[in-house]
């Protein structure tokens, strides 16, 4: 094996820049790209794009709504969470969403005791989205926060997101996500390095040519003006990603507010972290090229360049990606044979160069992660990013299209998926 | 001048001229309101004299009869207001001639009939007296009684005269009343006595003066009017008979109801309440402190302290006695402590911790003003644009349109669905579908919530055996022992000698033994021979101890047990000796009272 790996490591050095790139295609495509974006953009701006957070008593009234089912032992949690804020909502708003635990009895006890503003408890679940609109309906903000009921709050994450609506084109600002519960398993860890680097630096980034598509639905605020105008939230599977797309297409900014940071609990075994991307991803290409698919239509009303440069980032370097492995893999193997591994090896250590220069970046650019820690699983979460995530979201995409895995989504209650057209 | 011209007309009847010359001389001042013709039929000539003369001098003309026949032909020939009869007439009776003119009468101005007897026992035990005396007085009777009755005013005659007094018709409780305080001893409220004082009437009752029966309530009382009774000796151990019917629960007997031939009820109560009295122990008859006298009270009145509902009251149920709430509930706890009485749940009240009161508002309220103004609404979802709030969202006439996507609702669990309820306040506008429960008292107003409201337990109690022990041998059963003494329940003349041989048993050693005699027996033998068995025996007993003991020894007859004296005797030498002194005592009885003798010594006095 070692003289094939030497023989392959003279065949590579020997090349020329054309045959370079013929060799590597793929990563050329597909990789490189996706790093470089980010890599620029945050390397030249760092962080000093970031609005002042001196304006979150100016925004007006704050709501925090949260919505959930069977949470009755978490939200007390997540309310003190909120409570403890330095700059504390002005309003708690929270929907009992179909409960069967005693939630209910627990949010009339918080209530009581004054801890949240407005109780709602319905008797059958209606779903995440329609629970959220319930919340925003009856609450009075001028800032509405949607938050999720598992999560909880760095102390001034509130302050941080309202920052950026001093700038009355801002629509929506998205929160950082951070991984709690990193030490619970490896698998948990290689996420906790991926949210670092493809949320707080890539949506860091994106916001600087306002490419941030998804205020997620963990922890995101919104002008209430921007909410109403586009109806709020529509029935859900990617019901954030759909809000944020409508919002951008009613002419609304998105803003990213890397310091506003929001904890949550990831899958920690790879089979929950493996339903959960296939639901994502799913979910993602349903919303975009089902419910949006006019963003890919010039000749729709709503058509923008600004719109399709993201659409198109998507479909590249997520679907083609994707579906690309499998090819690029098999004509290796085809046309190289012995060499083909260490092409593959010499590939992937291209990329752990390059993941570890954007885990560094992002290290730098949130300053309150713990990142160091982080450090030693890089060249694990390396190999597990290039093609264990890929492989994921490959089966992901075929499930979807061969088995129309989406109408068995249990996330969503059957009554509502019945009527969900796209 | 009218008086007097009726005078003349009368006086053509048979009258004696003395009594014309007196009726004369009659002073205007002195007259009815109305002047009644009045027919009195009485054998007795000395009662026809002082009835004519008296209700004459007052303005009324007078018609005399000296028995039943003359009765009858005096009605017939002349109409009457009122006729006084006498039960026991010659020739026909007073009973006789009133059913007689009744069932002969057209019905048209029916005169009163009273009756005026000596035998009220005989005029209660007839049915048919209801039907036709309207009045009845008791002989030897009052003048001023006569004359109440002769002129009070009777709206109901005048108002229907035809109608004889129907068997349904209660009779009145003033009536009534009268009518049983021939037959009873009755202490009355609110002549007899008030919140404060007790007239001589009620000293007497309060010193267990076995005469009296009971205590009628003749006007409204409230418990609290009524207190006397539990800061008085002995007066709580009556029966109340409430003749208005204003403390019905807390009363023995509802006395407003009560007939003329129903008194077999009043008899029942009145007996039950003196058999039982009879058994408690006089420590119990005379005692001052509440607690011992609610459990006399529970002893003669049954045995239980039963909680009803009542409506009128503070905490919204009252017990079958008149003392007040709180109070019982102090004593209860207390005797419950120790084990005298038994509890059993009844109910459980919300109670206002600043006033005690049950009395609540109780409804939904808004948890951010309290208000009550609520209005409640459906939450509906619609699930197609995920739309979720109040149902007035969607209405528009008759239709349900969606307010986000426009869209008609017309399938319910296909289109949408009503997922609960949400309560929107008309104050503030703050809405929930989880409301408080809010609790207003309505006594002092003050305010609480489903959580922080208070609560009370209330139970029926009833005299255990421990309890029933004590109401019947008084205080010495809490000593434990039945052969305790107490130096203060001895006769006086036993105390005397007793203090003497104490002296000279300190001063010159010289003995002496107190023998106790107890009869254990002493209930049953009562219950099943009478009580007269019982104290011919125990006379017999104290005959033969004194036939037995020696000359300086003294028999001394208590209360409840006897003792004997020895003196000189050491107290060793007695308690050898006592089953034989036993045996020789009763040895010629018929019954076996069980007698306990239990032996002191000078040691027990120190």
């Amino acid at each position: 094996m070692w003289s094939s790996l030497a023989d392959g490591f003279n065949y590579l050095t020997s090349q020329s820049l054309a045959g370079l790139i013929s060799l590597f295609w793929f990563t050329i495509l597909f990789d490189i790209p996706r790093y470089g974006l980010s890599f620029v953009t945050a390397a030249f701006f760092g962080r000093s794009n970031l609005p002042p957070a001196d304006n979150a008593y100016d925004v007006g009234k704050v709501s925090v709504i949260v919505a959930g089912h069977n949470e009755a032992d978490a939200i007390e949690r997540c309310v003190q969470s909120f409570l403890e804020q330095s700059r504390p909502p002005d309003e708690i708003v929270v929907v009992s969403d179909g409960s069967t635990d005693n939630m209910p009895e627990k949010l009339k006890e918080l209530r009581r005791d004054g801890l949240i503003d407005q109780v709602h408890c319905t008797h059958l679940r209606a779903g995440k989205s329609a629970a959220c609109n319930l919340g925003e309906r009856w609450s009075t903000g001028d800032i509405v926060i949607i938050a999720d009921c598992d999560c909880t709050y760095e102390r001034h994450a509130l302050k941080f997101i309202l920052a950026p609506f001093r700038d009355p084109a801002i629509g929506a600002v998205c929160g950082n996500i951070l991984v709690r519960n990193a030490t619970k398993s490896l698998v948990a860890t290689f996420q906790a390095i991926e949210y670092l680097i493809s949320i707080s630096l890539g949506k860091q980034s994106a916001a600087i040519t306002d490419q941030v598509t998804c205020v997620s639905g963990a922890f995101g605020a919104f002008r209430r003006t921007a909410l109403r105008g586009v109806s709020g939230n529509d029935v859900g599977g990617g019901e954030d990603l759909d809000l944020t797309l409508k919002l951008r297409k009613a002419g609304w900014r998105i803003a990213f507010a890397p310091d506003s940071i929001c904890f949550t609990d990831v899958p920690d075994t790879l089979g929950a972290l493996t339903r959960q991307r296939f639901r994502w991803e799913r979910d993602a290409v349903r919303v975009r090229y089902r419910k949006h698919a006019d963003l890919m239509n010039p000749f729709s009303s709503k058509f923008k360049l600004k719109e399709l440069i993201h659409e198109v980032e998507f479909f590249v370097f997520h679907i083609l990606g994707a579906l690309m492995l499998p090819i690029y893999i098999t004509w290796l193997c085809l046309t190289y044979g012995d060499l083909a591994l260490m092409i593959l090896l010499s590939v992937q250590m291209g990329l752990l160069l390059l993941d570890l220069l954007s885990f560094i970046l992002a290290a730098w650019v949130t300053p309150k992660a713990n990142a160091l820690s982080l450090l030693p699983f890089m060249l694990g979460y390396s190999f597990f990013n290039s093609f264990v995530m890929r492989i994921v979201r490959l089966a992901a995409y075929l499930q979807e299209w061969f088995f129309n895995a989406s109408a068995g989504d249990e996330y969503l209650p059957e009554k509502v998926r019945l009527v969900r057209w796209w | 001048m009218a008086v007097a011209k009726r005078m003349c007309k009368t006086s053509s009847k048979r009258s004696t001229s003395t009594v014309d010359k007196t009726a004369s001389t009659a002073s205007a001042a002195n007259c009815a309101d109305v002047a009644q013709r009045i027919l009195v039929a009485e054998d007795s000539p000395v009662t026809q004299d002082l009835l004519k003369l008296v209700l004459e001098q007052r303005g009324h003309t007078v018609d005399l009869a000296a028995d039943g026949e003359q009765a009858l032909e005096a009605l017939e020939n002349a109409s009457y207001d009122v006729v006084l009869l006498d039960f026991h007439l010659p020739k026909i009776d007073g009973l006789e001639v009133a059913s007689r003119f009744r069932q002969s009468s057209t019905g048209q101005n029916n005169p009163r009939f009273v009756a005026i007897t000596a035998d009220i026992k005989g005029l209660l035990g007839h049915d048919a007296n209801c039907e036709n005396f309207d009045e009845v007085i008791p002989k030897p009777f009052e003048l001023k009684d006569v004359l109440k009755v002769v002129e009070q005013k009777h709206d109901m005659s005048e108002a229907n005269p035809s109608a004889p007094l129907q068997p349904e018709v209660a009779a009145s409780p003033v009536r009534t009343a009268g009518l049983l305080e021939q037959k009873y001893e009755f202490l009355r409220w609110p002549e007899d006595f008030n919140a404060n004082r007790l007239s001589a009437r009620g000293m007497q009752a309060s010193l267990a003066d076995g005469t009296f029966d009971a205590i009628m309530l003749n006007e409204p009382a409230s418990v609290r009017d009524l207190s006397v009774i539990w800061t008085t000796k002995t007066l709580h151990l009556l029966p109340i008979i409430d003749m208005t019917g204003s403390l019905l629960i807390q009363t023995d007997l509802d006395g407003s109801k009560i007939r003329i031939e129903e008194t077999d009820e009043i008899d029942r109560l009145v007996q039950s309440f003196h058999e039982r009295r009879a058994q408690l122990h006089r420590d119990l008859v005379y005692t001052d402190d509440i607690g011992e006298k609610l459990l006399g009270r529970m002893f003669v009145s049954g045995g239980l302290l039963q909680p009803r509902y009542d409506p009128a009251s503070k905490e919204h149920m009252s017990y079958n006695t008149v003392l007040d709430f709180r109070s019982i509930e102090k004593e209860m706890k207390d005797l419950l402590a120790k084990g005298f009485v038994g509890q059993t749940f009844f109910d459980r009240f919300h109670m206002c911790d600043r006033c005690g009161s049950s009395h609540f508002n109780i409804r939904e309220e808004c948890t951010e003003c309290n208000s009550a103004n609520l209005h409640e609404e459906a939450y509906l979802h619609h699930f197609k644009c995920a739309y979720q709030g109040s149902e007035s969202d969607f209405r528009q006439g008759d239709d349900l349109v969606c307010p986000k996507c426009r869209m008609e609702l017309s399938h319910f669990s296909v289109d949408y669905d009503k997922p609960g309820s949400v309560m929107q306040c008309k104050s503030c506008n703050h809405a929930t579908s989880e409301p408080d429960v809010g609790f207003v008292c309505m006594d002092c107003e003050a305010r609480y919530d489903g959580n922080s409201v208070g609560q009370r337990d209330v139970h029926a109690h009833e005299l255990l055996e421990s309890g029933l022990n004590f109401v019947k041998a008084g205080r010495a059963i809490l000593d434990g022992q039945n052969a305790a003494l107490r130096f203060a329940e001895l006769p006086l003349e036993l105390i005397v000698s007793l203090n003497a041989e104490l002296k000279n048993f300190e001063a010159k050693q010289k003995p002496f033994t107190l023998l106790n005699i107890t009869y254990q027996n002493r209930r049953e033998i009562e219950h099943s021979e009478g009580l007269r068995m019982f104290t011919q025996s125990r006379d017999l007993v104290l005959q033969n101890l004194r036939d037995t003991v020696r000359k300086e020894d003294r028999v001394v007859k208590g209360h409840n047990y006897d003792f004997v004296l020895l003196v000189g005797t050491p107290t060793g030498e007695a308690r050898a000796s006592i089953d034989d002194l036993r045996n020789e005592v009763t040895a010629s009885l018929r019954v076996d009272l069980g007698v306990q003798i239990d032996v002191f010594g000078p040691k027990d006095f120190s």
